[in-house]
């Protein structure tokens, strides 16, 4: 087969679906409400959650703060979560190279952002349950033990929330990302 | 926008198909993909203010869609957002004239990502002016890319034979 035959046949073939256009209207308008739906669900469950996680708070006035931390860092994370696969942020109408830089930008901020948080940010939830569960005031403690006991709930939250977080990156995220770059890398290759 | 978005698709309809069945390996595959540029085109009708040819414009919402599914990001959005109900019927396939274009198309999709767009750019008869605008990178890359594809597809095709 020459190329001539080639053009020839890939024109030849003029199939396509057949198209409902009432039924993917209909589905897109049920698309768009549902996303706009699932907005709102997300409002009524993260102000459930707030109100549940203030619940402990009622008993212990001082796990406050600890339980907003908690709710913080959960809606922070759903937002970012959803911000990830936005139209707006990961638009698909610029030219191939100009969108791939931007998916790969968006995957790299993402990653970093929730890097920054967990493991800078969450860790200050430790000092807000010893304050919590009353600690700082215990009698029993010196300062010495406390500030030893303080480091080790660090060394190990910080090592867990480590593994957790590079595991959880390295499963469902660093994938796309090297594709992406990968898909990068071909289009740049001749250039 | 609904009727500019009829006409669109109905203009479009080959290209989608043709790029769908280069980036895919299944029936539902197919599906996922087909309904994920429908959405993508709707959604991004918004944003077309006529500066670029709408053909151009197409191209690089259903290649950008194709790479996306590639890269597997269509299915992890498609956890938040994904359409109801199935809104195409494929085409019925002409048995002797698919044999052949089931040998084309399985030649292309054995091309790197990259290249199996830029072979489909070139077989719908964009020019390298064109193809290098879609993709973002230059006319010489397109020619030089193009030459030694062209010739990867023939020996491809010749040894299916």
């Amino acid at each position: 087969m020459n190329e001539e035959e080639l053009t020839n046949l890939w024109k030849a073939d003029q199939t396509a679906p057949t198209i409902d256009f009432a039924a993917l209207q209909k589905s897109l308008n049920i698309w768009h409400d549902k996303l706009r739906r699932k907005v709102k669900i997300e409002i009524v469950i993260q102000s459930a959650a707030t109100a549940i996680s203030l619940i402990p708070a009622l008993f212990l006035p001082k796990m406050m703060f600890a339980s907003l931390f908690g709710v913080i860092l959960g809606v922070w994370y759903v937002r970012e979560l959803r911000g990830l696969y936005k139209e707006e942020n990961t638009p698909n109408y610029l030219d191939i190279k100009h969108s791939l830089n931007v998916k790969i930008l968006a995957f790299k901020q993402f990653i970093r952002r929730t890097r920054f948080v967990m493991y800078v940010f969450s860790p200050l939830i430790i000092p807000a349950l010893f304050y919590g569960l009353n600690i700082f005031n215990n009698p029993l403690l010196t300062t010495t033990e406390l500030a030893r006991s303080l480091l080790i709930f660090f060394i190990i939250y910080e090592t867990l929330t480590f593994i957790a977080t590079e595991i959880y990156f390295k499963v469902l995220y660093t994938p796309a990302l090297n594709e992406l770059k990968n898909l990068l890398r071909q289009l740049e290759s001749d250039e | 926008m609904e009727l500019e978005f009829e006409r669109i698709i109905r203009e479009n309809a080959g290209v989608l198909h043709k790029l769908c069945r280069i980036y895919t390996y299944n029936a539902d595959e197919y599906e996922e993909l087909f309904q994920e540029m429908l959405v993508q085109i709707w959604h991004s009708t918004k944003n077309f203010r006529g500066e670029a040819k709408i053909s151009t414009w197409i191209y690089q919402i259903c290649i950008n869609t194709a790479l996306g599914f590639q890269a597997k990001i269509v299915r992890r959005k498609n956890r938040f957002e994904t359409l109801d109900g199935k809104v195409f019927v494929y085409p019925a396939t002409d048995m002797e004239k698919d044999e052949k274009l089931q040998k084309l198309y399985n030649a292309i999709r054995e091309l790197k990502p990259i290249d199996r767009a830029i072979v489909s750019l070139y077989l719908d008869e964009n020019s390298y002016e064109e193809t290098a605008n879609i993709l973002g990178i230059s006319k010489t890359n397109v020619a030089t890319r193009l030459m030694r594809l062209k010739k990867q597809l023939v020996e491809k095709l010749s040894a299916y034979e």
